[in-house]
């Protein structure tokens, strides 16, 4: 066991980057990543009944004046697109969403799939910048995102692949 | 009572600083009509998510968030109330203005014209939640919650629709966010 995983990456540059909201519908490859938030007293971790609740909220912490990420599936990414579409698009709000990448190469259930072959299509869609990350290698990309989602004030989306999360 | 009514009643009961946010169309432009104020978040899409902004907004900021929702809205994102139970801090209040049917798109009726009580339902969540009949009863209500928190969801029973229709929000989204983020500095 690494004394900082990538876990503890990720919310540390969570925390520097002004997130503390946490908003997640879970997903089994960052359930560690969700217990490490609720633990965290720097963040305040919610649990949505559905993503695009948890979109909505979001968007009423942005125009608080509060960073938040959604941590959620690309299943969920289907679920929010018309929320997306006529409120953080229209009204100009950005979003952050880390999104674990189901029915990829690595799935193990089927059903995942037909949603994870168009996940990245739909992603580009929605106008929506998007940084994969597959390994730990990979952390110093999720920064720079963090950094120009803060910069240029429009949405990211980091999709994570099982391997980024050590998952096997 | 009307939904014009009750919109005017939230418009003079709450405090000059608190937050509101109203459902899509006709709430959205009643109360742009009734009191425009930069803090009026008018939410012109994404149906049934005016609680939800609402949530994110009281768990960022210390003033009151008044949800301004609709029945057929409420019913389209119901898991909000288990979320409003589990989350909501005493500065939150939502309101749902029950009449019954889908104003908007024609008035076609909603699941609470067949008796669905969304009152019972918010009640069965865990919420501290009031139906209320008159517009008396809902001024106390509302006063209720500004003294001591509680209720924290009113369902406000209405006439299927106003005498005379508002006209549409005349501000585009973008200024309406700007605006409202501005009077909060954020
Ligand atoms: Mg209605």
């Amino acid at each position: 066991m690494s004394s900082f995983s990538t876990e503890d990456a990720v919310r540390e540059a969570l925390h520097e980057h002004g997130i503390g909201l946490c908003i997640s519908v879970p997903c089994k490859y960052i359930a560690r990543l969700i217990s490490g938030v609720g633990e965290d007293p720097r963040f305040k971790l919610i649990f949505p009944s559905r993503e695009e609740e948890g979109l909505g909220i979001a968007a009423g912490a942005h125009l608080a004046g509060r960073g938040s990420v959604m941590l959620i599936q690309n299943s969920g990414l289907g679920n929010m697109v018309n929320a997306y579409c006529s409120l953080n698009l229209y009204y100009e709000i950005p979003l952050c969403l880390i999104i674990t990448y189901r029915g990829d190469e690595l799935e193990k259930i089927p059903a995942q799939v037909p949603m994870g072959n168009r996940t990245e299509k739909l992603l580009d869609l929605l106008g929506i910048q998007t940084v994969t990350l597959r390994a730990a290698k990979d952390l110093p990309r999720l920064r720079q995102g963090l950094e120009w989602y803060g910069n240029e004030k429009k949405s990211v989306a980091f999709l994570t692949k099982k391997t980024f999360w050590n998952i096997s | 009572m009307n939904r014009q009514e009750i919109i005017q009643a939230i418009a003079d009961l709450a405090p000059n600083d608190a937050l509101i946010v109203s459902n899509i169309a006709d709430a959205s432009f009643e109360l742009c009509m009734l009191k425009d104020r930069p803090r009026n978040f008018y939410m012109l899409g994404s149906f049934g998510l005016a609680p939800s902004i609402g949530l994110g907004l009281a768990l960022s900021r210390p003033e009151k968030v008044i949800v301004i929702n609709g029945d057929g809205a409420l019913l389209y994102n119901f898991g909000c109330l288990p979320t409003e139970h589990r989350y909501a801090p005493d500065n939150f209040l939502h309101v749902v203005v029950d009449n019954g049917a889908h104003g908007a798109t024609g008035y076609q009726p909603t699941a609470t014209s067949a008796g669905v009580d969304l009152a019972a339902a918010a009640a069965g969540c865990g919420l501290r939640a009031k139906i209320v009949q008159s517009l008396h009863e809902f001024k106390k209500a509302v006063l209720g919650w500004l003294a001591d928190s509680s209720p924290t969801l009113i369902v406000a029973k209405a006439e299927e629709k106003p005498p005379q229709a508002a006209p549409l929000v005349p501000f585009s989204g973008p200024q309406i966010a700007a605006r409202f983020k501005q009077a909060l500095g954020s």
